[in-house]
């Protein structure tokens, strides 16, 4: 079976190399790679991955409005939030723009995996 | 709930983040007390936008290494490596308390993009208002340290230009 392909959005490497470390033997592979909001919109557009997950707090464009821009350019696209600032409106408010959850940080393998299996439904 | 941040409530909050957090993603359980961070040192803070405050974190090269180690799961690390893993550390433990401040006391608090910087960096002309000091079992110290930002008029705007007046 091919893995489902994961775009990481967040401006640390570490979380880059945590999801990737966290998705190896999952049946998803964190295959594209980005740092802000404006990377992220581009690499969707010539990439297609099957998934993303979505830092909200970085420099330049947030996550946030990076899911939107995405989101409006391709209402199927399935996008995680991940982030530690979990207020109860922004989870609402990735929720109103089509994200498909929200991840809080600090997670581990099984966290990460129920969320993304989550989003694949449907 | 209650209607005012205080300091007590602050220092409290930070101190479930601190010990809640930072085990989780570093594999470091810490304790509360022992010495001050001391040597090789790092300070890595951020400024709340609604509260005329900021929030540092001042660790030892030490225990930055043994986490970043355990964050990559490399055994060699890179100043790089090192103060990403750091920042990003500071990141999650500053959204643990802004959040749970929200659910005490309804006050919703931003906080900007954190800043790493090498030795201990405390604003001029900054308050502090509380210092906690945490220790591992590995004589690595780290301490959370929160200032009062002065007022605008006593230092002018305040803002990333601010980091030159640390000393």
């Amino acid at each position: 079976m091919t893995a489902k392909k994961v775009m990481v959005v967040d401006d640390s490497r570490m979380v880059h190399l945590q999801i990737a470390r966290l998705l190896a033997d999952s049946g998803y592979e964190a295959a594209f790679f980005c740092q802000d909001g404006e990377s992220a919109i581009e690499t969707y557009r010539q990439e297609h991955p099957d998934l993303v997950t979505m830092d909200i707090l970085m420099p330049g464009m947030d996550g946030l409005e990076a899911a939107r821009a995405i989101l409006e350019e391709d209402p199927a696209a399935r996008i995680v939030i991940v982030s530690s600032l979990a207020y109860d409106d922004t989870m609402e408010e990735a929720g109103q723009i089509g994200a498909r959850g929200f991840l809080y940080k600090p997670f581990d393998r099984e966290t990460l995996l129920a969320a993304l299996d989550k989003a694949m439904e449907d | 709930m209650a209607s005012v941040l205080t300091r007590e409530i602050f220092q409290d909050v930070v101190d479930r983040a601190v010990r809640d957090v930072i085990p989780q993603i570093s594999g470091i359980t810490l304790l509360p007390g022992g010495p001050p961070p001391s040597g090789e040192v790092y300070t890595i803070h951020t400024q709340f936008d609604s509260a005329p405050a900021v929030l540092a974190l001042c660790a030892e090269g030490s225990f930055l290494n043994r986490m970043t180690r355990y964050v990559t799961r490399q055994e060699q690390v890179t100043p790089e490596e090192r103060a990403d893993a750091a920042t990003e550390l500071f990141n999650v433990l500053c959204g643990h308390v802004v959040v749970e401040l929200y659910r005490m006391t309804q006050i919703k608090i931003r906080f900007r993009l954190p800043q790493f910087s090498p030795g201990l960096q405390i604003p001029a002309g900054h308050t502090r208002l509380f210092v906690a000091t945490y220790h591992s079992g590995s004589q690595e110290s780290i301490q959370m340290i929160q200032l009062k930002r002065p007022a605008p008029e006593e230092t002018g705007p305040v803002g990333m230009a601010e980091r030159s007046k640390w000393k």
